[in-house]
């Protein structure tokens, strides 16, 4: 869904008010006048600015338009579902990677993904067992991040 | 010259050309991943360079850091992950070009004016620290916020398209960069009681969720429709630049000026000055209709910029012990325990060991050709990897980036927020650069910003009172005004005909 | 290399089907996690890592640093007092975990770790510019007497941070109210020496150590330490006591410390193997050069200092307004 000038602006606008009243919840240094209310004051006020320049640039020139449009994509229900796919197994890699460690959640990880990409499993699995590997000695046995060990298997450094 | 001739044998010692040919490719290495960036190249050889000699630890750090800032271009050219802050200045160019077929020659114009832009950044160095380093000290937060200020306005430069929308970008960054305490006035802000948010959002995660995991959410949309980026041959690739040299012989001029300058101010470094000057070339080019569409000129300018930039960076660390960007804060405790005490003295006192470290330094940067060239081509070899495949793995090394520059999953969970914002933008028309220069900006400007305040009670004229705050103000306002002095001066003139 | 993943696979998988957790080997028998609450390139960072280097020979297993920084070092810490208390995640401690909780940023004390040793500290000083008109701290403290608020203007980190709070306590024990001298938060002492020497501010109360490099340019002249006696690389500064007669003190001090409750015996092999990494030439030959102050402390006087700063930095951000 691709928004025009004036959905966008609407939208900026919204923010920009948002943001205005969030920032006066902080308080200046003691005895200033600016503290940790200035920034996101200022960012507000410009917020406001780009979005009555978005609204008016959009009136002008998007008469009669839609607010917005879809491109070809947004259309396939397939398309959403490979990316909604993509966002649950990264986001399940950060949910159990501390508990499984680092070995067996990036090895569903890459695997899962070269699944939603059209990889045949007799090639997604070597070839993720082996990026895996790879990825766990370069950086956790090379460069020391500490990559999570999990409660039941790792490889041995 | 007899003393240097004893700095060129302390050099030219096999040792000490082992060490930096294993730390250059060292350098290579880390700087080419992710998440991994020179600062922390540099970290992890502290420890080692305990147990060497003064030149060789200098070497190793000299080395290992310089590539390390090159190799940063790799994967943004490549894969569209920008190794550091610096090169997301320019990464659209460079990605655009890849996948043009012309990713050779970009990486070969990185190469080649980063490596004239660290050299000169050295020579600089070598002849102009003290002066430089007195300029430096003049520097106050006054003069750091038109700075940043300009910096800034870079994003109005840099976004293609549509002003309003890449000014949306900036906003995007802006409001990120206000999250968390690390802010002047260490008052907890939009962090809604979560622990790790109070440490702010950093940009690497960001960055790497702006970039390159929006790209694969693009490739997962739009799949085969994209086609694979080619992988053209490397022949050539250097040779090629003799000529781009000669097409744009003022922009490298212009960014290696421009980088060591901003360089050697302590509060600026090789991102402010990688945007400038990428803001700079596009500002004053004849076609700037072809920049962020995969144009070398920019390329040209800014990656000479940001070498020189960290040429420059020595400059207030050698001279007043100061540093310029987190990678010398490491090399002044280096130097310091290697009893090279920073200080003005240090080059008559030291003369033979600071001439090494000037050759150290030119070396290191000669290098950087057969290295960089063979780094180039090693990586080139991913691109006829297919994409299905490439696009998972790159999921993973975004993933391990992510969670290398926090060292737990929130880096990872802002990375996958940043991958969607992205996906968003780009659906959008919105820039994905201008997002990043106000999340790395945003806090300097705020910092400065507050604390000039702080210094004037409150008087907002006091940012013109000193002459280099006025001329820099006076400077950033006329480069604001110049579209509109422009329109009116264009009115003018069909008024006349 | 497929085998070397399957056989601790079944391994694993033995154990967890017996039930049985493997048989403890002698401590350490892998790598040790050493959390640094403070980004690569401070001296934190620099002792960490220095620190972990020794203890690793002494050890016998890598001692990796890891890095979690943010918040004025309220991640870091969580961190560390979070951790499995195993012996395998240990982390430096530093002086702001007797800060933040009286801000109100955590439920986080000093109480929440194991400390187990002490390992240096660097005592407060005053620094003015070389240019400045005062030679000594009286004559600074008279022109903050005597001179309208916001004459003298101080810098050298955040809001609230430790070397603000170290010239609110000066002050206090001049008797001087805390609004006479502004404060203006810098992104470290680096960073508010630099400002001092460009004429942004007129005296920075951090360490000495880190204006170091400016003090030998002579930009920077010290004025004072906050310790019992003078430094040993600054031997003409007077201590505080001699040069205006206040008895406040404020050093800022790296400790190691653990999360509560760890296995008595790593515990006691930890703390044998920092004792010795402290004693060792390559850290005090280190800590020398670098301008970073030697202090042991054994884990009941390193927790009696860590308090004992605790309650005093409280007192001075509760009479400054800054506490919660």
């Amino acid at each position: 869904m691709r928004l025009g000038d004036r959905a966008l602006g609407a939208l900026t606008l919204l923010g920009a008010i948002g943001l205005f009243f969030a920032s006066r919840q902080f308080s200046p240094i003691p005895g200033q006048k600016y503290g940790a209310e200035t920034l996101p004051l200022v960012i507000s006020i410009l917020a406001g600015a780009v979005g009555i320049w978005l609204l008016v640039q959009g009136l002008a020139t998007e008469r009669g338009a839609a607010l917005t449009t879809t491109p070809d994509w947004a259309r396939e229900p397939a398309a959403w579902a490979k990316i909604m796919a993509a966002i649950i197994v990264i986001a399940g890699y950060i949910l159990v990677s501390d508990w499984l460690g680092f070995t067996i959640s990036s090895l569903i990880l890459v695997a899962a993904l070269m699944l939603l990409t059209g990889t045949r499993l007799l090639t997604a699995l070597p070839v993720a067992l082996a990026t895996v590997i790879v990825v766990q000695f370069a950086f956790g046995k090379l460069l020391l991040v500490p990559l999570p060990r999990g409660e039941f298997l790792s490889l041995p450094w | 010259m007899s003393v240097l001739a004893q700095s060129f044998a302390m050099v030219f010692d096999p040792q000490v050309l082992l060490v930096m040919l294993l730390s250059g490719a060292f350098g290579l290495f880390v700087g080419a991943i992710p998440g991994l960036t020179a600062t922390m190249a540099t970290a992890l050889l502290v420890p080692i360079t305990f147990f060497m000699e003064p030149i060789a630890a200098i070497a190793s750090i000299v080395t290992a850091s310089a590539m390390a800032i090159f190799s940063g271009d790799i994967p943004g050219a490549l894969l569209r992950i920008p190794g550091t802050p610096a090169s997301a200045a320019y990464v659209e160019d460079s990605y655009r070009m890849t996948r043009a077929g012309r990713g050779p020659e970009a990486l070969g114009a990185l190469l080649v004016f980063s490596v004239i832009g660290g050299i000169f950044g050295t020579i600089v160095l070598i002849v102009a620290s003290p002066i430089l380093a007195e300029m430096a000290l003049k520097f106050s937060s006054f003069e750091y916020f038109w700075l940043v200020l300009l910096g800034l306005s870079a994003a109005i430069f840099v976004s293609p398209g549509s002003v309003p929308r890449g000014l949306v970008a900036l906003i995007i960054g802006l409001v990120a960069a206000s999250v968390g305490m690390d802010n002047p006035t260490a008052e907890p802000r939009f962090t809604f009681g979560n622990l790790d948010l109070l440490g702010g959002i950093s940009f690497i995660p960001a960055m790497i969720g702006l970039f390159a995991l929006a790209e694969v959410f693009r490739y997962f949309v739009h799949g085969h429709k994209l086609g694979a980026p080619l992988r053209p041959s490397t022949k050539g690739m250097l040779r090629s630049q003799i000529g781009v040299l000669r097409r744009y012989p003022k922009q490298m001029l212009r960014g290696n000026i421009t980088g060591t300058l901003i360089g050697a101010l302590p509060g600026a470094g090789a991102d402010i000055a990688a945007w400038i000057s990428y803001a700079m070339s596009k500002r004053f080019s004849r076609e700037p209709e072809k920049f962020g569409k995969g144009h070398v000129e920019g390329l040209v300018e800014a990656g000479a910029s940001n070498n020189a930039a960290v040429s420059g960076a020595w400059i207030p660390a050698l001279v007043f012990g100061i540093p310029g960007d987190s990678i010398t804060a490491i090399v002044i405790g280096v130097l310091y325990i290697k009893g090279m005490n920073p200080g003005p003295t240090i080059f008559i006192n030291q003369a033979e060991l600071i001439n090494a470290l000037f050759i150290v330094f030119l070396l290191a940067n000669l290098l950087m050709i057969p290295l960089g060239w063979l780094a180039i081509r090693a990586s080139t070899t991913i691109l006829a990897v297919p994409q299905k495949i490439l696009m998972p793995i790159i999921t993973l090394f975004c993933i391990v980036g992510a969670f290398a520059i926090t060292n737990s999953v929130f880096g990872i969970i802002l990375m996958l927020a940043f991958g969607v914002l992205g996906f968003l933008m780009e659906e959008n028309d919105i820039p994905i650069a201008p997002a990043i220069l106000g999340l790395v900006l945003g806090p300097l400007l705020e910092q400065h910003f507050i604390t000039s305040m702080i210094k004037a009670d409150g008087n907002l004229l006091s940012f013109f009172e000193r002459p280099i705050a006025a001329g820099l103000g006076i400077f950033t306002i006329l480069v604001w005004c110049a579209p509109l002095i422009r329109r009116i001066l264009i009115r003018r003139k069909e008024a006349l005909t | 290399m497929n085998r070397r993943a399957v056989l601790p696979l079944m391994a694993a998988a033995l154990s967890l089907g017996l039930g049985v957790a493997p048989a403890m080997a002698e401590y350490p028998e892998r790598p040790i996690e050493m959390i640094v609450p403070w980004g690569a390139g401070g001296g934190t960072d620099a002792v960490g890592r220095i620190f972990a280097q020794i203890l690793q020979e002494e050890l016998g297993k890598p001692v990796n640093v890891v890095n979690r920084t943010g918040g004025s070092g309220v991640v870091g810490h969580s961190a560390i007092s979070r951790a499995k208390p195993d012996g395998y995640t240990i982390g430096v401690m530093t002086i702001e975990i007797d800060m933040m909780h009286w801000q109100g940023l955590t439920d986080l004390t000093y109480k929440d770790f194991d400390i187990l040793a002490l390992v240096n500290a660097d005592p407060g000083g005053i620094m003015v510019a070389e240019d400045a008109p005062w030679k000594d701290a009286a004559a600074l403290r008279d022109t903050i007497k005597a001179d309208p608020a916001g004459t003298v203007k101080a810098s050298g980190t955040g809001q609230g941070g430790i070397w603000h709070l170290n010239l609110l306590g000066w002050l206090m024990s001049e008797g001087i109210p805390v609004t006479a001298v502004p404060f203006v938060p810098s992104q470290g002492a680096a960073a508010g020496l630099t400002d001092m020497v460009a004429g942004g501010v007129q005296m920075v109360p951090s360490s000495l150590a880190e204006g170091r490099s400016l003090i030998d340019a002579k930009r920077v002249r010290a004025l004072a330490s906050m310790s019992d006696e003078r430094q040993s690389l600054f031997p003409d500064t007077p201590t505080l006591k001699e040069a205006t007669g206040s008895d406040w003190k404020l050093a800022v001090w790296r400790a190691i410390a653990a999360p509560k409750d760890m296995p008595p015996e790593a515990r006691a092999k930890l703390i044998e193997a920092i004792e010795k990494a402290y004693n060792s030439d390559a850290y005090q030959n280190f800590m020398k050069e670098r301008g970073f102050g030697l202090r042991w402390a054994g884990p009941e006087e390193a927790t009696q200092i860590v308090a004992a700063d605790d309650a005093s930095l409280g007192d001075v951000m509760k009479k400054a307004g800054l506490a919660k």
